[in-house]
């Protein structure tokens, strides 16, 4: 049985804004990635295949929660540790055989994280918490409806942004996810 | 002639080293906190700073704790306070000005912008570095 009480309707400005989001996360990654990780704009480019991306080990995952009155929802970046590692190297500006520590790969991803859910957070109405952001090692879980997804190459690299509504389980005040057997698609 | 000193402030070390490297180009000397609270207890040991980037969201004692307990004390009044955050909404930056921050810079950012900040603020002089 559903632990899952009805929800309100959402306001017109939400249904608006949550319409419009797959492009804002779009335009919100591209410009974290030209200003911070590249410095120039243009490194990112869709994913061109479907196929499942962390089938060969469990992938790096940060999420971090947006909280407000009436709705919530996570923002989760995932990518291999490889990758985390070339983007904290591209963050902090390092040669690219610099050796970065477990710990300092999971804080840049974090802080990347941060950056965009803080500006996701900014186009979404009445969700004005953001949480402090985590990061673990582990295959991704579906979650909660996937809000906006988008699915890139960086300099031929898979990364997955995701922005995944939570749903307030009955008696509790915080916010869970709920089962979703959504296929990733590409964007 | 002494280097000015700034403060940078967040929870993130890859963040705190980002800044830093940017205010070091710009001719700055930093010290860095991993929240609001242990700021204050390296102002309070004696270490003077002449600019305080500030991160938002932070455990312990956010970024507003942090500028609410600095504009307290008037021997930090010469502290110029800059906000460094992913908090871009109109009513936040009210709120963090309102509370004593001097600018406010929004996350991403290029450090085109954080000099450009510093230039307003009389911190770096136009064209060339602190």
């Amino acid at each position: 049985m559903s632990a899952r009480t009805a929800a309100a309707p959402d306001s017109a400005e939400t249904v608006a804004a949550l319409a419009a989001l797959p492009d804002q996360l779009e335009s919100i990654v591209a410009d974290v990635f030209a200003a911070m990780v590249d410095g120039e704009p243009g490194r990112l480019a869709p994913w061109p295949s479907d196929e499942p991306l962390w089938w060969r080990s469990p992938p790096l995952v940060g999420s971090v929660d947006l909280r407000g009155p009436a709705w919530s929802c996570s923002v989760r970046i995932v990518a291999s540790r490889g990758t985390v590692r070339a983007l904290a190297r591209a963050l902090l500006r390092l040669d690219l055989t610099a050796r970065v520590a477990d710990d300092d790969a999971a804080d840049a991803l974090g802080e990347l994280l941060n950056i965009v859910a803080g500006n996701v957070k900014a186009v979404l109405p009445q969700c004005d918490t953001l949480g402090l952001p985590g990061v673990r090692r582990r295959a991704p879980v579906p979650g909660g409806p996937c809000l906006a997804r988008l699915r890139v190459s960086w300099r031929g690299r898979p990364l997955v942004v995701t922005v995944r509504r939570s749903v307030p389980r009955r008696g509790s005040t915080e916010p869970t996810v709920q089962a979703d057997r959504e296929k990733e698609s590409p964007r | 002639m002494r280097a000015p000193h700034a403060l940078v402030i967040d929870d993130s070390r890859t963040m705190r080293r980002i800044v830093a490297g940017t205010l070091r180009e710009l001719g700055f000397e930093s010290y860095e906190a991993e929240h609001g609270r242990a700021a204050l207890d390296l102002l309070e040991s004696g270490v003077e700073v002449d600019l305080a980037c500030i991160d938002w969201n932070m455990p312990v004692l956010d970024g507003l704790g942090f500028v609410a307990a600095v504009r307290a004390q008037p021997r930090w009044r010469s502290i110029t306070m800059m906000m460094v955050t992913t908090e871009s909404e109109q009513s936040q930056i009210v709120r963090a000005l309102a509370a004593g921050a001097h600018e406010y810079l929004i996350k991403p950012f290029t450090p085109d912008a954080v000099r450009d900040k510093l230039q307003l603020l009389g911190l770096v002089p136009l064209g060339g570095v602190a």
